[in-house]
């Protein structure tokens, strides 16, 4: 039992912690309070999507910046993908990279 | 606030294939969710299945057109039983976008009374303007809040079909046809069966208000048969009419 409480206390702090580096924001919490009896693991199940949608796009990312000459419209489309599913569980920090991307894919900045 | 006819009458049980059907409850509205972001489309079927909402989600603009029995291609699964009450789509998906959707929807006129809201992660005035026009009762940024569910609720619960909405009358409005432009009147217009009694001065019973200038739509004079009717509103129009407008603004005006 001291150790279960121990967990919960150590799983707080990060996630605290992920609040306070601005890992996260807001919208997390809209996810945390969707979560309830009747679907007790929403939150994992989304987040475990999220990683998932992610590992692919971002290989198809990687992909793309393999090409030459850029692609910046398939970049851009790829990074909208992923800065829209950012954005929905509120990884914040990810979401605010995405944007930055696709300024550098509007500008059609290769380097950036 | 009454429902009508915004709820499925018969149910389905169990997944038909590629549609994501969750447990039915006749008393619950019915959400059609269209994404093609698997996050999204999880999230947004959750947030809605909480407001007490029966959810389909799919992952495509030709999936809403199946489900909708729009598509060409025949269901294995017949449809037609299920009702919609409410259409949310994304904006930004591969191959039909939700604008497009939501053009296909309007121009079905068994789907066209269906509120279609559309999601974006993107503020563009233009897309938002653009999707308002063609028919779309509302357009939400992304992430979906809980607020914004509750109004996709009170759209749901007023009953939109066959209902003309401020929000929605975008384009109804430029399709609106004003008879009234040409008299300026803000009295209401007369009607038919009383035109011929139109008080000529301003002895009106309500003396607080101008006559009755707006009397005779000449549209009216055609459907009561053009010919006759229709000399007569011209005349009406030409002869008495300026007569009335000169009396209200230089003789007697209404201050």
């Amino acid at each position: 039992m001291d150790q279960r409480n121990q967990f919960h206390r150590q799983v707080a702090l990060m996630r605290q912690s992920l609040f306070d580096q601005g890992y996260i924001d807001e919208q997390f919490v809209q996810l945390e309070e969707l979560q309830d009896d009747t679907n007790p693991n929403f939150v994992e199940e989304v987040v475990t999507l999220y990683y998932r949608d992610s590992a692919r796009l971002i290989v198809s990312i990687e992909q793309a910046l393999d090409k030459s000459p850029l692609d910046f419209n398939k970049l851009d489309s790829l990074m909208h993908q992923f800065k829209g599913s950012s954005s929905s569980i509120g990884a914040r920090k990810v979401k605010a990279e995405c944007t930055q991307f696709r300024e550098y894919c509007k500008a059609e900045n290769g380097e950036g | 606030m009454a429902r009508n006819g915004g709820f499925s009458r018969r149910r389905r049980s169990g997944s038909a294939d590629g549609f994501d059907l969750s447990p039915t409850d006749s008393e619950e509205a019915h959400v059609l969710a269209v994404d093609d972001s698997l996050v999204d489309r999880k999230f947004i079927e959750r947030l809605l299945k909480t407001s007490s909402c029966k959810v389909t989600a799919v992952d495509s603009g030709m999936r809403a057109l199946q489900f909708l029995g729009l598509d060409e291609e025949k269901s294995p699964v017949d449809f037609d039983s299920l009702k919609v009450d409410l259409i949310i789509t994304d904006y930004c998906m591969p191959g039909m976008t939700g604008y497009e959707l939501l053009k296909k929807i309007k121009e079905c006129s068994a789907l066209r009374e269906i509120p279609v809201v559309i999601m974006s992660s993107e503020n563009v005035v233009a897309r938002i303007d653009r999707c308002l026009e063609e028919g779309a009762e509302d357009f939400i940024m992304k992430p979906v809040k809980p607020s914004d569910v509750r109004r996709l609720k009170d759209y749901m619960a007023r009953g939109f079909r066959g209902e003309s909405c401020e929000r929605n009358n975008h384009k109804r409005k430029l399709h609106d046809h004003s008879s009234d432009h040409l008299f300026q009147s803000s009295s209401p217009s007369v009607s038919p069966a009383s035109w011929s009694s139109t008080s000529l001065t301003s002895g009106s019973a309500d003396p607080s208000s101008p006559p009755s200038v707006c009397a005779f739509p000449l549209r009216m004079s055609w459907t009561w048969g053009g010919g006759w009717f229709w000399w007569v509103g011209c005349v009406w129009e030409w002869t008495f009419l300026p007569w009335i407008q000169y009396y209200n603004v230089h003789i007697d005006p209404i201050v």
